[in-house]
């Protein structure tokens, strides 16, 4: 076993002074193992979503212990549940589902706040923060709480009410869990004076209209909370294999296998002055080491 | 291996750090799309392989294993992706 490990990793006169593991037929099998246990991956995740999936779990109730022990924890009062909230925001994870789209407005223009009238929510100061692509409640509050502008909007005064909507859908092909949280205050007497107003923030992100603007867009007419859509959403998937898991974790220890075995070669040839290969092996170690950063970003999860 | 080429190496190496990262900057900036992210993962091992070739040009010891190897790391770096997306995301 030592022999075989030896002549796998170590360029030595047996290997050639190149080690098996570097082989170009050795790297054509990796290939090759890579191509067909992704699709054989797949296919299992199609046919059996209970043995091989995502596994997820983003509840309406965790997020809001989460965001309100946020709150809490910098000296601000708990927000409140509210189903109206909570029905804009299922409105809102619809629309872009289906209208395929990832962004505060909509493409025909529509923007957060027409989906808060609609529910019924009479809003004085609103807000809306976004996630997609998380797995666990507490990552997308943690994201929310490292991006300044989500943090503003979890830790701002001006709100009293949350309402979450936890839904998955296929957007742009891919199937994706969004989270989409509403802040609001309906309550005219919380209005700080102007030098309390929270500062803009920028385009891209949650916004909260101007005092005059929120007081004009009012709607008169009442509030009725027995929404027909349930007001708490979830997405909870346990299967028996986190796919995500399995796929970084084989494609890592693999990538991390052939970059120790580059950095040996190269440490070894150096030392023993042979002239060979080893002289390109900066370069691919470099690669392997941005293939295993991209393949955390592809993992990661967006906020807007 | 004289001066003259460690500084060639040096600013090789230097430049397909930048290139990678510049890569890797593009591929944050294009999430969540994740086509659009695919396409830019292509681009940064073409980069990779084209540069690793060019550069062997010049230092005038570039043979068709040297390419070879470039090429094969490269889709060895891609199939991982591939393998990812495919089995772990289900894209």
């Amino acid at each position: 076993m030592k022999e075989f490990l030896h002549h796998f990793f170590i360029p030595r006169e047996s290997n050639n002074y190149k080690a098996k593991l570097l082989h170009q037929t050795t790297l054509l099998l990796f290939i090759a193992f890579f191509i067909i246990g992704g699709l054989l991956l797949n296919l299992t995740k199609t046919e059996y979503p209970s043995v091989l999936g995502i596994s997820t779990d983003i509840t309406s109730e965790q997020l809001l212990t989460l965001v309100n022990q946020k709150r809490q924890e910098n000296g601000l009062s708990p927000l409140s549940f509210s189903p109206e909230l909570a029905t804009a925001a299922r409105s809102k994870a619809n629309d872009m589902f289906s209208k395929n789209y990832w962004a505060h407005n909509s493409p025909d223009g529509k923007t957060p706040w027409e989906f808060l009238k609609e529910a019924g929510y009479n809003y004085v100061y609103a807000g809306e923060n976004m996630a997609r692509g998380f797995n666990t409640s507490a990552d997308v509050t943690n994201a929310w709480m490292v991006s300044p502008t989500h943090r503003a909007n979890v830790l701002s005064p001006n709100y009293s009410d949350v309402g979450f909507a936890v839904v998955t859908g296929n957007l742009s092909g891919e199937e994706t869990v969004l989270v989409v949280q509403e802040f609001g205050n309906r309550a005219l007497a919380a209005l700080p004076g102007p030098s309390e107003r929270p500062v803009s923030t920028s385009l891209n992100n949650p916004k909260e209209i101007s005092i005059e603007q929120k007081i004009a867009a009012i709607p008169n007419r009442s509030v009725k909370s027995s929404s027909k859509i349930s007001p708490l959403s979830e997405v909870k998937k346990s299967p028996l294999i986190d796919s995500i898991h399995l796929t970084t974790n084989i494609g890592t220890f693999i990538i991390i296998m052939f970059i120790l075995a580059l950095i040996s070669e190269t440490i070894i040839l150096e030392r023993r002055k042979i002239v060979g290969f080893a002289e390109h092996n900066p370069d691919h170690i470099f690669f392997l080491v941005s293939v295993l950063l991209i393949i955390v970003i592809l993992g990661r999860g967006v906020i807007l | 291996m004289n001066i003259k080429s460690r500084n060639i190496d040096l600013e090789y190496y230097i430049s397909l750090v930048f290139i990678l990262s510049l890569g890797l900057f593009f591929i944050i900036l294009a999430a969540p799309n994740k086509n659009l992210q695919l396409i830019l993962v292509l681009l940064t091992t073409l980069f990779y392989i084209l540069f690793g070739i060019a550069h062997h040009l010049i230092n005038h010891d570039l043979s068709i294993r040297v390419m070879i190897q470039y090429i094969i790391i490269g889709a060895l770096g891609i199939t991982v992706i591939f393998f990812f997306l495919k089995g772990g995301l289900g894209l």
